[in-house]
């Protein structure tokens, strides 16, 4: 895989950015009618509103708006919040670290539990590992994200008050990160007890986004070692004198990981998206609560902002996830 | 192909069917104004506990209102989000799907476009970024399951369609000049009943879900009950009243599980023999 | 002297019980190449599997005796036979790009079986590519990198017997190794085969079909049908006396080269048909 298939599908990817463009301009500009007179007050005169439309470039037709807007976005400039009344671009990057620190661990939370799930099923194949994997990965996909973030509060905070329910750090030790990505912080400058502290915060949200990830995971790898176990490379892999555990992990499992990732790909993606509604669950201070606030407010700089943001995590996102197939995979690789 | 009756489907059909059946009759079946606050009756325990209030049959909230009624009420936002929704999403993204799936060429690109942009939104983002711009409400509420859910028909519909328009029956069909509104309608729309079902209800319980959050997070109409609402309510009041949150959740959950239960259902009993 | 490997009265069943191997009966001496014939679906590569101790899933060994360099391998524990796979006994499969797995490259399926016998990477590498030489693939440094679906049938196949024999194991199973393969190939793989094992003087039990194979590679032959052994001897003796009909029959249907005029003469079903027959009231008659 070369720098320049890498470059040709973020160029791919320059169409979809442009629709997303589009639709939150039509979102937020046509459909409202005015974002003017969600900021007027009752004392601003009619001179006032012209001003401010003028000011805005409201008095533009409409595919003359759209021009001015990308062209503001092309600058990096995403506007002024109208409640916090600072740049939307600088709010939105100093929140993104913390969702970021949230979908990360929620990830390797997900990925690690149910690759050792879906490993464990097969290496102990029709005893109690194997039904036990499959009993917990479909009580976990029945239950709504949602409502397993309302049951880990309730059982791990509010019941039995092991973790805390909100927020992302205590207050009084926030003051001593110098950036915003906390928890990377405190690794680096070797923090345990700030990590420790971090951990806690992020274990429910964390655990809340990785459940359905990890159901699936574990489930799609199990279906794919098992078949990989029927192929004939096993065979001369058990024929070579390799163990049981052996086999599995340099023979079968490079294998099963392609189709793991071909499905659990759809799902990394979902599990950003689900950052938002933990977020507010959790009361965790990332883009999705931003967004909330915003949205409560009617600040629709704010709100463009952070659909832009994630918008373009997706892409990427998506990118990063059908480059990973050509990795595992030769054949793609040389395709 | 004459359908299969099979346990799963007779459970949730018939568990949705009761839904129905709750949320026409609410007004006959709740046994107190769902909105109906009595200060003097706050957060009361359900009937099996030693301090129970006989005329409040599942206990009471922080403000007194009677849990039940509010349960039976909540039905009602939560059956007309799943049914106008999904009608809306299944409707559009269907016959996008078909007509994408059929013509191809600058059709199907167009649609494969717009559902890739769609999908490059978080679901709750476009939720939210509804509600902020057309103010909280159902409508508001319906609006965003349609929204979200769209793109997963017309994905699976334009796959399926793509599949059949190789299929030799369609293509004795074309080779006959029959017009192509009559081979879709006719020749493609009845073999993709099956999926379409199963995929309807799979969507219903997940418009449920839509529902749930965003009156939980007060995106939903503040005047009604619903369920999300119940949830919102009971989770500060946890502690001193379980029964409230667990009960709005138990709901939400039955009501998912039903629905998954009955596109199980339905898929099994429309499947060729042969599967 | 006793065998390298004696096969006594061993049965094999399905997992529903139906037998696949019903008493069957080999010796194969070390350094001797022993060809195993007989129609498809007649047991012969579950008596392989069942040597090696790699048989399908469910798949069991319900009586007899696997005896290999003077133990009782159906008595040793798990660890212990699997012991032998790789040191004592190797393998070569019947359809070698699927035998490779598609996902790593040539040196480390290789040298997985060289850093077993406890060489350093290093030393792996240079032994892999001799080994590679050995079996006759031009450019080996290259082919060491690549994967296997870059390369052809007879490459794979290559690969696979250079890993057998990369062992140096006392008994080499070769499953029905050119039957996957291009009639030229065939040749060729053949005579590295046999090539290898003069070199080495290793005993191989040859599975195969086609008694042309056993005529050019196998010093004695055992005739397989129905998951029993019809008839046993020296290549030369079999094929110039065979002692039962099936095995005539086998001999009359060899397409000769040499003798256009001759014809073609399938193996008759009614004796097939006959032969089936037996073993069902045989099968009865035991599981009465």
């Amino acid at each position: 895989m070369t720098a320049s298939t890498v470059l040709r599908r973020l160029l791919q990817a320059l169409p979809t950015l442009f629709g997303v463009v589009l639709i939150i301009f039509v979102l937020l500009r046509v459909v409202p009618g005015d974002p003017i007179s969600m900021m007027v007050t009752g004392e601003s005169t009619p001179d006032d509103i012209a001003r401010l439309r003028r000011a805005y470039g409201l008095d533009q037709p409409i595919p003359m708006q759209f021009a001015l807007y990308l062209a503001a976005l092309a600058r990096g400039d995403f506007g002024t919040s109208i409640t916090m009344k600072q740049d939307v671009l600088g709010l939105v990057l100093q929140r993104l670290p913390a969702t970021l620190e949230l979908a990360l661990c929620a990830f390797v939370l997900a990925t690690t539990t149910g690759m050792l799930a879906g490993l464990a099923a097969v290496r102990w194949r029709r005893h109690w590992p194997e039904a036990a994997v499959e009993g917990a990965s479909a009580v976990a996909l029945a239950i709504p994200e949602f409502l397993w973030a309302l049951i880990l509060v309730l059982a791990l905070s509010v019941a039995l008050p092991l973790f805390p329910s909100s927020g992302r750090v205590d207050p009084v030790v926030a003051t001593a990160f110098h950036t915003q990505f906390y928890l990377l912080e405190s690794l680096v400058t070797l923090q345990p007890h700030l990590a420790a502290e971090l951990l806690s915060h992020l274990a429910l949200p964390a655990l809340a986004l990785a459940i359905p990830l990890a159901a699936i995971i574990a489930r799609v790898l199990r279906t794919a070692l098992l078949e990989a176990m029927r192929q004939d490379y096993m065979l001369l892999a058990q024929v070579k004198g390799l163990s049981p555990n052996a086999a599995l992990l340099r023979h079968a499992l490079p294998n099963a990981l392609i189709p793991t990732v071909t499905v659990a790909g759809v799902q990394v993606v979902l599990l950003l998206g689900g950052t938002v509604l933990v977020e507010l669950i959790f009361a965790y201070p990332g883009l999705g609560n931003m967004l909330y606030r915003a949205a409560v407010n009617r600040d629709l700089p704010v709100i463009q902002g952070v659909t832009m943001v994630f918008s373009v995590l997706f892409v990427l996102l998506n990118l990063a996830v059908d480059l990973s197939y050509a990795l595992l995979d030769p054949r793609i690789r040389q395709a | 192909m004459r359908p299969r009756w099979n346990l799963p489907l007779l459970l949730g059909g018939g568990g949705v069917a009761v839904l129905l059946l709750v949320g026409l009759l609410a007004p006959w079946l709740a046994p107190h104004d769902p909105m109906e606050q009595d200060l003097l009756a706050q957060n009361l325990p359900p009937f099996w506990s030693a301090a129970r209030d006989p005329a409040y049959l599942l206990g009471t909230d922080s403000l007194g209102r009677d849990l039940l009624s509010r349960l039976i009420w909540g039905v009602r936002p939560a059956l007309l989000v799943m049914l106008a929704g999904t009608s809306l999403s299944g409707g559009v993204g269907m016959l996008l799907g078909l007509v994408a799936g059929y013509l191809g060429g600058w059709a199907d690109a167009l649609v494969s476009r717009t559902v890739e942009v769609f999908m490059s939104f978080p679901p709750m983002l476009l939720a939210i970024v509804l509600a902020a711009v057309i103010g909280p409400g159902l409508n508001t509420v319906i609006l965003a399951v349609a929204l979200i859910g769209w793109t997963r028909f017309a994905r699976v519909m334009r796959a399926e369609t793509l599949k059949l328009r190789e299929q030799d029956f369609v293509l004795a069909a074309r080779l006959m000049a029959v017009g192509g509104g009559r081979i879709l309608f006719g020749e493609i729309l009845p073999n993709l009943t099956p999926i379409a079902l199963a995929l309807l209800s799979l969507e219903m319980g997940r418009a449920i879900v839509v529902e749930a959050v965003l009156a939980f997070i007060g995106f939903s109409s503040s005047d009604i009950p619903t369920w999300g609402g119940v949830v919102a309510d009971g989770r500060d009041t946890f502690n001193q009243a379980w029964w409230v949150i667990t009960s709005g959740m138990a709901c939400i959950l039955a009501s998912v599980l039903l629905l998954n239960l009955l596109g199980d259902g339905l898929r099994r009993a429309t499947q060729r023999g042969d599967e | 002297m006793t065998p390298l490997l004696r096969v006594e009265q061993v049965r094999a069943a399905l997992p529903g019980g139906r037998p696949v191997l019903r008493g069957v009966d080999l010796a194969v001496a070390a350094g001797e190449v022993h060809g195993l014939v007989g129609e498809s679906g007649g047991g012969k590569t579950m008596l392989a599997r069942a040597v090696a101790g790699v048989l399908p899933e469910g798949v069991r060994v319900t009586a007899g005796r696997i005896g290999f360099a003077g133990q009782d391998v159906l008595a040793l524990p798990p660890r212990s036979r699997r012991a032998l796979l790789g040191h004592s006994i190797a393998m070569i499969l019947q359809n070698p790009s699927a035998a490779l797995n598609p996902v790593l490259r040539v040196e480390r399926q290789l040298a997985e079986v060289l850093r077993a016998q406890g060489r350093s990477r290093a030393e792996a590498r240079d032994t892999a590519l001799d080994w590679l030489e050995r079996v006759q693939i031009r450019d080996p440094a290259r082919v060491l990198g690549q994967y296997p679906h870059e390369l052809s049938g007879g490459m794979c196949q290559r690969i696979v017997i250079a890993m057998a024999f990369a062992c140096q194991p006392q008994l080499i199973i070769a499953d029905e190794p050119t039957t996957a393969l291009d009639v030229t190939v065939q040749l060729e793989v053949l005579r590295l085969i046999r090539q290898l094992q003069r070199e080495s003087g290793v005993a191989v039990l040859f599975v195969t079909h086609d008694l042309g194979v056993v005529a050019k590679l196998c010093d004695r032959m055992s005739v397989l049908f129905a998951g029993r052994v019809l008839e046993c001897g020296s290549v030369a003796e079999v094929f110039a006396r065979p002692a039962h009909a099936y095995t005539a029959a086998l001999l009359a249907a060899m397409p000769r080269y040499d003798e256009p005029e001759r014809g073609l003469h399938p193996v008759p079903t009614a004796l097939v048909e006959q032969l089936w027959a037996d073993t069902a009231e045989a099968d009865r008659a035991a599981a009465a």
